[in-house]
């Protein structure tokens, strides 16, 4: 891209350069217009591929942080209305959130990584596979959970959680200048199982929903104390056992 | 390339044909007339295309700076380089893990915390980013490892990877840097974290120096640093990985390669 900016650069100076007779001047002007219109072009193409990438690279991301804050409308804002999505079996996209929130609510904890991706794009249509590690699966015990509020909460004891790899495999379309998954298959490649810590046990911030600190405008430090008021309304067994199926 | 028309609508055909006719009706009526009129609606149009060209490229260097500096981070930070990990941070910026501290005592809070493991590493896998003319909000997600330390065997001198302490579990970590980014005179450093620990898990602990041998050090000594890297030999690799182990165990170090 450098190079042809640097092109780009040439041909102004060229062009500024120009001090010959009247009657060759418009025809050298218009001859290193044309030249700087085909750099412009070449710049422009080369701009696309970055930032088609980027826009897609941003949508996985999106939808990972969707997932893992519980946040529907990032779920639903990286798909178009009438895509396949399948994790074995197709979920209609009005279902998917849902779905997906109260399936990560049954563990304790879970994360969701996009490592890398690789990229195939042909116009308005792009081929993707985007490299996902995660983390999940830690049995949840539920005596501890607040009632009404989904969070981030206990492990028991002794419990394993899963460690995975997979891959989303996706095509994408673009509407306008709004690239989305039109076709999400998941593709599971490795599971191993881990301990899981209990960390909440000793106080956890994170939340499934917009309380979360990544919420914040703008991002101020948490005294201790705020810290400490949000760990502890994640320690503090607040819900009976009775209570607790409702939690969800 | 010159003249191109949006999407093909019937509308913009039709202005097209009509373009095409005054511009050949001109032609044959005045050439110098219509050369300079074409050469001022041409530079008018490159004036559009680059102000287009122009935000998108920002974009894409603004969020490519953010990710390379949260990488120089996680780098200082595994290879004990307080110079990195700090040049990634405003003076007066806020950490906290927990704690508020200042930039120098994060800097060496983080690395004397570190020197406690025999081995650590911090992946950064992805960023989501949103920039306001010099501020942005960001959210890096991360992946960290922390090996447990045989302190037993550790060797006198500067802080370095050690032994692993098999019978303690090794932590594979998951959480995020939630931040608070400022450019200033053109360069984007943090001016708040916030870390949040998602999930964490524990491992059967395996000791690479002792198995496999370990090139790694935390001084700039690695082999990261070298300009230019050169190929390095067996014996080169195997000096660099005996390091570590010295001074208190000639068994099992050199030979283990």
């Amino acid at each position: 891209m450098s190079g042809r900016l640097a092109g780009v650069a040439v041909v102004l100076a060229v062009c500024a350069g120009c001090d010959r007779p009247a009657a060759t001047d418009a025809t050298a002007d218009t001859a290193s217009l044309e030249a700087l219109d085909t750099q412009l072009a070449a710049l422009e193409a080369d701009v696309e591929v970055l930032a088609t990438y980027e826009a897609i690279f941003e949508n996985e991301l999106e939808y990972t942080r969707g997932l893992d804050r519980h946040d529907e409308t990032l779920e639903n804002a990286v798909f178009w209305r009438e895509a396949a999505i399948s994790y074995g079996t197709l979920v209609p996209f009005d279902e998917l959130a849902a779905w997906a929130n109260a399936s990560h609510a049954n563990s304790a904890a879970h994360q969701h990584h996009v490592t890398g991706l690789t990229l195939d794009v042909d116009g308005d249509t792009a081929h993707e596979e985007g490299y996902i590690v995660y983390s999940s699966d830690m049995q949840r015990d539920k005596s501890h959970d607040r009632v009404g509020v989904p969070t981030p909460g206990r492990v028991v004891p002794g419990s394993y959680a899963t460690l995975g790899t997979g891959r989303y495999v996706n095509r994408y379309e673009r509407r306008g200048d709004d690239w989305r998954m039109i076709v999400h298959e998941y593709v599971h490649d490795i599971s191993m199982r881990l301990e899981a810590v209990d960390l909440c046990a000793t106080g956890c911030i994170g939340r499934w929903d917009r309380t979360d600190i990544s919420y914040l405008r703008p991002l101020a430090p948490l005294t201790v104390e705020e810290r400490q008021t949000r760990a502890e309304q994640s320690k503090t067994p607040q819900a009976t056992p009775d209570a607790a199926g409702e939690a969800r | 390339m010159l003249g191109r028309i949006g999407n093909g609508s019937r509308l913009a055909a039709a202005f097209a044909t009509l373009g095409v006719a005054v511009i050949v009706f001109a032609l044959v009526r005045a050439p110098e007339a219509q050369e300079s009129v074409s050469s001022a609606a041409l530079i008018a149009s490159l004036q559009a295309r680059l102000a287009a060209v122009d935000p998108q490229v920002r974009y894409l260097k603004d969020r490519r700076d953010i990710f390379d500096v949260q990488k120089r981070y996680t780098r200082g930070a595994d290879r004990h380089d307080k110079d990195l990990v700090r040049s990634a941070f405003w003076p007066e910026a806020t950490i906290s893990f927990g704690t508020p501290m200042t930039r120098d005592e994060y800097v060496d809070w983080e690395e004397s915390a570190l020197a406690g493991y025999a081995a650590h590493q911090h992946h950064i896998t992805g960023q989501t980013v949103e920039v306001d003319g010099d501020v942005a909000h960001v959210e890096s997600y991360v992946i960290y490892f922390l090996v447990p330390r045989d302190r037993s065997v550790d060797a006198t001198g500067p802080a370095t990877l050690g032994r692993a302490w098999t019978s303690e579990k090794t932590r594979l970590g998951s959480g995020r840097y939630i931040e608070r980014w400022e450019r200033r005179d053109g360069e984007w450093k943090i001016l708040v974290r916030e870390y949040v620990e998602d999930l964490a898990l524990l491992g059967d602990t395996v000791d690479l120096c002792s198995s496999r041998g370990c090139l790694g050090t935390w001084d700039r000594t690695d082999l990261s640093y070298v300009r230019p890297l050169e190929h390095q030999t067996a014996e080169q690799r195997q000096a660099r990985g005996d390091v570590n182990l010295e001074p208190r165990h000639p068994q099992g170090s050199g030979g283990a390669r």
